[in-house]
């Protein structure tokens, strides 16, 4: 190889030393020095990568993306009258329930924005139930509500499941998600519209009662501790 | 549920968890603020929300963010009238015949000292592994400037790597000798 080629390859290589790595025919060849200053090059590529990949990512960063790409949004296109809503449902947030956590705000927007989850799919089997709570590591007991619907759901980019049962009180939706430790340490309740949730966390989990505004809580609290926190065996 | 049949926000929030970690890493390179990267992520992926049916292509999605982030970070520099412009790209570089990449040297150092305008495609190439094209797409210059560029990042490392070599001997990158041209 000529000068002049040593001199293009070098710069092929400063460009990109993956160049031969990429290509089927090797450009360098047999080329011992150009060999060598890939080879450094590669190595330097490592470095680099470790160093740059090193940055510590924070807490909660999807989440909070999640969240404040939504509700930027429908400002956005439903203009003042949705603002003015956001505005009233962070109020009601901030007076009534305590300061939403953002998978709990995720599951309740879920609920909300699903609506064709209600649809009634007949009698799902509990033993479909508890073979897919299982799956979750989450225990199912029945109490005798009739199961409705059972699907997967995918809230704040997590497989979760998601349950409407009629009950003698009316229709509940619960969604049992996947959490992380930090997330929902403590039961917690929201409402948004004409919609409440109770959020009650579990192990590796969190469990959503949602139910229309008139139902109690405390009755919602007590389905889902019967249903999904209840240890097996126990009457 | 089929994947088809799930709506645009389940697409969306698979994505933020999937990019938003390397995305932030990006905007943090870019700006090296944590608080800032965070501020350009969440601006960028609220856009992002807003275009999100325009993209169809599962596998555009990843080089479109890069670019909403790096608008977003560029529109964060002209707010602050910080921006300066890199004209100089199309321009041939000097290779020496002699580029010697072995000298101990703490790499951390050398990528804080390098002008973002170098390290963002090496950051796009070594990390993100993007190709010469993809990083021209996010960059929205050609393949040849981007190549330039690459090229003329190495070189500043080379020299900075030369600078620190004579303050500090930390052997943290020992390579042995490349030698020159014949």
């Amino acid at each position: 190889m000529n000068p002049h080629e040593d001199s293009k390859m070098r710069a092929a290589l400063l460009a990109d030393p993956r160049l031969a790595q990429q290509h089927g025919d090797n450009p360098i060849g047999e080329n011992a020095e150009m060999l060598v200053l890939q080879r450094h090059l590669l190595s330097l590529n490592g470095a680099m990568a470790s160093t740059l990949g090193e940055v510590p990512i924070p807490d909660g960063l999807a989440d909070r993306i999640i969240l404040r790409a939504r509700y930027r949004q429908r400002s956005t296109w439903l203009g003042g009258i949705a603002a003015g809503l956001l505005l009233a449902a962070l109020a009601l947030f901030s007076l009534h329930d305590e300061t939403p956590e953002p998978i709990g705000v995720a599951m309740l927007d879920h609920v909300v924005e699903r609506a064709d989850e209600l649809a009634d799919d007949g009698d799902v089997s509990v033993e479909s139930v508890t073979r897919s709570l299982a799956r979750l590591g989450v225990g199912f007991q029945d109490v005798g509500y009739q199961i409705r619907h059972l699907g997967e759901c995918v809230v704040a980019g997590r497989v979760g499941r998601h349950l409407v049962m009629n009950t003698p009180q009316g229709l509940v939706t619960f969604i049992v998600l996947p959490k992380t430790a930090a997330e929902l340490p403590r039961r917690f309740t929201l409402t948004k519209g004409e919609f409440q949730a109770v959020l009650q966390p579990g192990a590796q989990v969190v469990v959503g009662a949602f139910a229309h505004r008139g139902l109690e809580r405390a009755r919602m609290e007590t389905m889902m501790q019967q249903m999904f926190f209840k240890p097996a065996g126990v009457a | 549920m089929t994947d088809w049949l799930q709506p645009a926000s389940a697409h969306f929030d698979h994505a933020v968890r999937a990019f938003s970690s390397e995305l932030y890493q990006y905007a943090y390179w870019l700006c090296r603020d944590r608080h800032r990267a965070e501020d350009i992520l969440q601006e960028a992926f609220a856009r992002a929300w807003k275009q999100w049916h325009q993209i169809n292509e599962e596998s555009s999605r990843r080089s479109w963010l890069y670019i909403i982030v790096r608008h977003e970070f560029l529109r964060e520099l002209d707010r602050a009238g910080s921006r300066n412009e890199v004209s100089e790209d199309e321009e041939a570089v000097e290779i020496p015949s002699t580029v010697d990449f072995t000298l101990g040297v703490e790499v951390r150092n050398l990528l804080e000292q390098l002008p973002t305008k170098f390290l963002e495609p090496l950051l796009l190439q070594t990390l993100v592994g993007m190709s010469c094209e993809e990083i021209a797409a996010v960059m929205g210059i050609s393949t040849g400037a981007v190549m330039t560029r690459l090229t003329r990042a190495r070189l500043a490392l080379h020299a900075l790597m030369n600078d620190n070599h004579l303050s500090t001997n930390k052997p943290t990158l020992r390579l042995v000798q490349s030698g020159g041209s014949k």
